[in-house]
């Protein structure tokens, strides 16, 4: 998956999932989201959605505030659970 | 009666406190759209259990004990701790009152910072549930002895 459809289909979950107050398409990848509107349950919508999206399962050790901070980082999170 | 004002004060610079609001509705909504994903793994069996009304989950409970678990996560600054959500339970004692317990990570997590006593009121009105945590320096603290993934038993247990 190149990292281009990767974004993409991030931004998309986000787009649906994360409540934001603003276009997910249009936020840069190091955007604060939870500045953008993400709130702590939106947060966990977008984890279970991201999880479907990329059939990939984040572990307790990840269900950080940190790994959902921006599009940058929930793609890190992304590139480490998804099979090369 | 300077000792006694010197341990106020400590007492009160050594409390923390949490405190969540969550729209019902939108955890409704979350059931609705991921099912048993959101349910099982936010929420541990007996959280289910005192959430069930009439033979269905209901969302006002729900919502309660979701916001009993980000105001525990605000009052032991554990956002970043890599926690998973059922390991901090939120259990009915009667009577309208509810403690808290931490299993697992959480529990080693919040035990980092000292032996707190934990207290958690939660209410719901007009399609908005809240929940409130103070814990307060002490020897005791809710911990847990299940071992490995605490506070997640199996869906159907009785």
């Amino acid at each position: 998956m190149t990292d281009t459809t990767l974004d993409a289909r991030i931004r998309s979950v986000l787009a649906k999932h994360g409540r934001l107050a603003q276009d997910a398409g249009t936020l840069t990848d190091s955007a604060d989201l939870y500045q953008a509107g993400l709130t702590s349950h939106a947060s966990v919508n977008v984890m279970l959605a991201l999880e479907s999206t990329f059939d990939v399962e984040f572990p307790d050790q990840m269900l950080t505030r940190s790994v959902f901070s921006s599009v940058a980082a929930i793609r890190g999170a992304l590139s480490q659970l998804i099979p090369a | 009666m300077l000792d006694a004002a010197v341990t106020a004060l400590k007492l009160a610079s050594s409390t923390r406190i949490g405190i969540d609001l969550v729209h019902v509705a939108r955890i409704a909504e979350s059931v609705r759209e991921f099912g048993d994903r959101f349910t099982q793994r936010l929420f541990a069996a007996g959280e289910l259990r005192d959430s069930t009304v009439a033979g269905r989950l209901d969302a006002g409970l729900l919502a309660q004990r979701f916001a009993a678990k980000e105001a525990v996560i605000k009052a032991f600054d554990l956002s970043d701790a890599g926690i998973g959500w059922s390991q901090i339970e939120m259990t009915d004692c009667g009577g309208g009152t509810a403690r808290i317990r931490l299993h697992g990570r959480a529990a080693e997590s919040a035990a980092c910072l000292g032996p707190y006593e934990i207290a958690v009121t939660s209410s719901q009105d007009d399609g908005m549930a809240c929940a409130i945590v103070v814990a307060m320096p002490g020897d005791a603290l809710n911990l847990s002895t299940l071992p490995g993934d605490a506070g997640r038993e199996p869906a159907d247990a009785a």
